[in-house]
């Protein structure tokens, strides 16, 4: 189930609202919370749904079998078996068709038979969520939860289980036994939860029609205009799709009371590779740093070990988004950048103009999508030679087969939504409100900017006349107007996309 | 604060509610609700409705075998508010971001929304399909022709007329037509047809293509992939002068109009754009015509426009299948001529485009049947040969779009083995 389909809007979300909502215990909650969790997880895939009560069940008794044990020894032989299961696991359902493949290719036999096994849904997200659990415990980070339910109900949590962000245990550990669920609360949640759906249903949709048209088309077919409209139209549909589904769920999560960490911070606003990283899907960046990254000794070693670290966490990076070696390559394209940029491109950039160095980003991403979203290596190289022009403007096509001129009206919108204009206006109105019109505004700084609903002025100090309160409230209320707008065009392009009209009539 | 925060909240919830109001009031209390309120308007845009058979999924093995979750799904979709306003607001929203990138570019059509395969034609307000480049459809045509002509060589005394609409997606009078690279025509088919014909002198190729797309909107809907009376009268003297058929349809045909009926055709629904056409037929004469069915489409009917319009909705979105008949009806009722010119029969193997034409064509034949063997969706293991020898014909009349003719091969894999045959012609 995804959260722009009809099923889940108008029917999941409202039934768990009023079941979770009615009961009046926190106990009793957690528990309505796993049960929506498992069946919204099993909605899709009925029989995977063992494999993640499965997960639920070993990952629960290892972290409370070494809370229990005193032995660091023990505790850390535990932990490994932990770590082996749970990455077998992932490493069964996600990497079997792809090592058997590739080894299989290798040897010039079926040395190991391809199983084409459907992939779990979320898998990705939930085994490296336990794994932080486990680890923190280990760690004497968080307590062993002793109920296998709430650790259930934290594994499986429908919200961030298909797309993240990426919650930690620690994070919500205190939330689980002690949350206050308010009216406030419950309406920023909501607000992020339109903002959310109409990233994710009214741009990457839309964005991803073109791209999704491209995109598997051979170079030769479609030329630069081809080439480079597809790779840009995936460049905003992943970053509304990805984003749109982490606001959806931080915003359910803040309907309920629980705060999850934010996931994306206008990572197009970036000057260099590194900073981009620290905007983009943050909490998996949080996650190898913290559970890979230094482990292997971070920055605190010597230059080639370093080097090595920094690869291994980016070749991870890339396998961990798919099975595949144009994400591995993805993975080490940015690892590469990033130490470039540590050993020498930050000491240009950083005495250049910034639009220079926002351009330098901007072709980074557009590369890097590349690698991303085509498919074989092969077909990679053709796209690279038609993006300097190989099989000229238009490859065998014509311009208006290929449907890139159709968006152009959307592209300054796709730009708008991907900039941090709203907190900029938020900001530029409280302190306007507070008397302090001349502040210095940081809009959307790197540290420290929790997810907030766009316009959702709160003032921090008094205003200096009541009628400038009144117009910050006047434009929360038009925020508020427009973010149910928001909300009826997605319901409606929600709508629109299971349109599937009859060849002949069907009474 | 509180009150802003509440009645947002208040709001949303409505919103979130509001399917399961409408099934409530609907499946419940059994409300008497107006059409444009719930998804009944939708019902005639999508041309029809699915039903969910929800009862009898609600079970965990319809759960496991995912039947209820598609069931719920459509339950859900089946109680949309204001379906039918939302899907046509949605793709006309599209459209207009689509119209407004065309302003620089001026192409003259335009998809009716994104990732839509019905464009629109803004000179003529009409609508079109997204050209054809499969190839592969020529290969399968031909083998269409190859298995026409083989039956053929073996009956040579019997004539074929193989007629070709010139549907819009393989139409070179589309607009979109010059904006594809490698589109096929219309000429594109008759050529492989004829190829694959050419050693049987008793198989006829027969079409009337347009290039000028101001004429083809007068013989075809603007928003409908069929031919109107007027287009069918047009390739019916065509095919009258190959074939030396006797009847000559007098000139001018009276003009039936139908006040107040506004359609919306195929192109409509799909490209979800209503361009409410008005439409005017010419009268046939079926003099001498009787119908071997109780049930007759209005054109049959003696107050004909008075039997049409009172349809209802369904006349509006499927005026041609309303009117000359649906293809299933068609193929149900054989015509018997009291006043034939001769005593020859015929045999017509037809997708849509025959529901008109079949008319004119039985006034020269004391019998014609039809047979839906290339409408989409027609699969089974019947031959042609059968369906000459059933019906005694004479002439043997193909009537489809150039997409018709490409289905044989996949679909009907005995249709062109003859008695004895031990391989099937399957591609």
């Amino acid at each position: 189930m995804v959260f722009s389909s009809t099923v889940f809007l108008f029917a999941f979300l409202p039934v768990f609202l009023a079941v979770y909502f009615i009961m009046p215990k926190r106990a009793a909650r957690n528990i309505v919370l796993l049960v929506f969790s498992l069946l919204f997880y099993a909605w899709g895939e009925p029989v995977y749904v063992w494999l993640m009560v499965f997960s639920i069940c070993f990952n629960w008794a290892f972290g409370f079998a070494i809370s229990k044990t005193g032995a660091r020894g023990a505790q850390k032989a535990l932990l490994a078996a932990d770590l082996a299961l749970n990455l077998l696991i992932l490493g069964f359902y996600k990497y079997q068709g792809f090592l058997a493949e590739n080894i299989n290719r290798a040897i010039g036999e079926e040395f190991i038979a391809e199983l084409n096994l459907a992939l779990p849904i979320g898998i990705s997200f939930f085994t490296l969520q336990a794994i932080t659990y486990v680890v923190d415990v280990y760690r004497g980070q968080v307590k062993a939860q002793k109920n296998p339910l709430y650790l259930g109900m934290y594994i499986a949590m429908f919200p961030q289980l298909v797309a993240g962000p990426i919650v930690r245990y620690s994070d919500i550990e205190a939330e689980i036994d002690n949350r206050h669920a308010t009216l406030a609360g419950f309406a920023q949640g909501l607000r992020l939860f339109c903002v959310g759906l109409g990233k994710k249903v009214l741009l990457a949709n839309t964005a991803g029609t073109l791209a999704d048209s491209l995109l598997p088309r051979e170079a030769a077919d479609i030329g630069f205009v081809g080439c480079f409209s597809g790779v840009a139209a995936y460049t905003f549909q992943i970053y509304f799709d990805f984003s749109g589904y982490s606001d959806m769920a931080i915003g359910m999560g803040k309907m309920m009371g629980f705060d999850y960490p934010r996931n994306f911070n206008y990572p197009y606003t970036s000057k260099s590779a590194t900073e981009f990283w620290r905007r983009w899907h943050m909490t998996l960046g949080g996650f190898f740093r913290d559970y890979v990254y230094i482990p292997l000794g971070g920055n605190r070693v010597k230059t080639p070990r370093f080097i090595l670290n920094t690869m291994i966490v980016w070749g991870l990076t890339g396998i961990w988004h798919g099975a595949a070696w144009n994400f591995l390559l993805w993975g080490l394209y940015w690892g590469v950048l990033i130490l470039l940029e540590k050993f020498f491109i930050m000491k240009v950039l950083d005495r250049l103009p910034g639009f220079v160095s926002h351009i330098w980003c901007a072709v980074l991403f557009f590369f890097g999508w590349l690698l991303f979203a085509v498919t074989g290596l092969g077909n990679i190289a053709e796209w690279f030679c038609a993006m300097f022009g190989a099989y000229g403007w238009l490859g065998t096509s014509t311009l208006w087969e290929l449907q890139s001129w159709s968006y152009v009206s959307l592209v300054p919108i796709f730009i708008i939504g991907s900039l941090p204009w709203a907190p900029w206006l938020r900001k530029k109105l409280q302190a306007w409100a507070e008397g302090d019109p001349h502040r210095a505004i940081v809009a959307a700084p790197q540290k420290g900017n929790t997810a907030v609903p766009p316009c959702q002025a709160v003032l921090e100090a008094p205003a200096v006349t009541p009628g400038r309160a009144r117009i910050v409230t006047a434009v929360n209320v038009l925020a508020d107007v427009a973010l149910l707008a928001v909300f009826v065009l997605s319901a409606m392009s929600v709508v629109s996309s299971s349109y599937n009209p009859f060849i002949y009539f069907q009474f | 604060m509180k009150a802003r925060n509440t009645i947002l909240t208040s709001l949303f919830c409505l919103l979130l509610l509001t399917p399961c109001a409408l099934w409530a009031a609907q499946e419940g209390l059994r409300l008497p609700l107006p059409d444009w309120l719930t998804a009944e308007s939708a019902t005639y845009l999508s041309g029809g409705i699915s039903e969910s058979h929800l009862e009898k999924h609600l079970s965990l093995k319809g759960f496991e075998t995912e039947e209820l979750q598609e069931a719920l799904t459509t339950e859900i979709e089946n109680h949309i508010p204001f379906k039918a306003t939302v899907l046509l607001a949605n793709a006309s929203l599209q459209r207009n971001a689509i119209a407004a990138s065309n302003l620089v570019a001026n192409f003259e059509a335009y998809p009716t929304f994104f990732g839509s395969k019905t464009v629109y034609i803004p000179q003529h307000d009409a609508l079109a399909d997204y050209p054809s480049t499969k190839q592969w459809t020529l290969k399968r045509t031909k083998k269409t022709a190859e298995g026409i002509a083989k039956i053929a060589s073996q009956v040579p005394d019997k004539n074929f007329y193989l007629v070709v609409a010139d549907m819009s997606y393989t139409s070179a009078s589309n607009p979109a037509h010059q904006l594809v690279a490698n589109a096929l025509s219309t000429n594109d088919y008759l050529e492989v047809l004829n190829e694959g014909t050419e050693e049987t002198p008793n198989v006829h190729v027969v079409s009337l293509t347009y290039d000028d797309d101001a004429e083809y909107y007068r013989n075809y809907y603007r928003t409908d992939h069929h031919w109107n009376g007027y287009g069918t009268l047009a390739l019916y003297r065509t095919l009258q002068a190959t074939a030396k058929l006797p009847y000559t349809v007098e000139e001018p045909r009276p003009t039936l109009s139908f006040p107040g009926l506004a359609t919306n055709g195929s192109y409509a629904r799909d490209g979800l754009m209503l361009l409410n056409e008005a439409v005017e037929e010419p009268a046939f004469d079926l003099t001498g015509l009787e119908v071997q069915n109780t049930e007759l489409p209005p054109i049959a009917q003696a107050d004909s426009v008075e039997a049409l319009l009172a349809m209802g909705p369904i006349a509006e979105y499927s005026f041609y299948t309303q009117w000359y008949g649906s293809s299933l009806l068609t193929a149900q009722s054989p015509l018997v001529n009291q006043a034939s010119p001769s005593d020859k029969r015929a045999l017509v193997i037809m997708d849509s485009y025959a529901d008109s034409l079949h008319w004119l064509l039985a006034r020269n034949y004391t019998y014609l049947q039809c047979y839906r063997d290339i409408r989409d969706g027609e699969e089974g293991d019947f031959t042609l040969i059968d369906r000459i020898n059933e019906t005694d014909a004479d002439d043997i009349y193909f009537v489809g779009s150039t997409s018709a003719y490409t289905r044989p091969p996949q679909y009907l894999p005995h249709y062109f083995d003859l008695p004895g045959d031990t391989t099937s012609s399957k591609n």
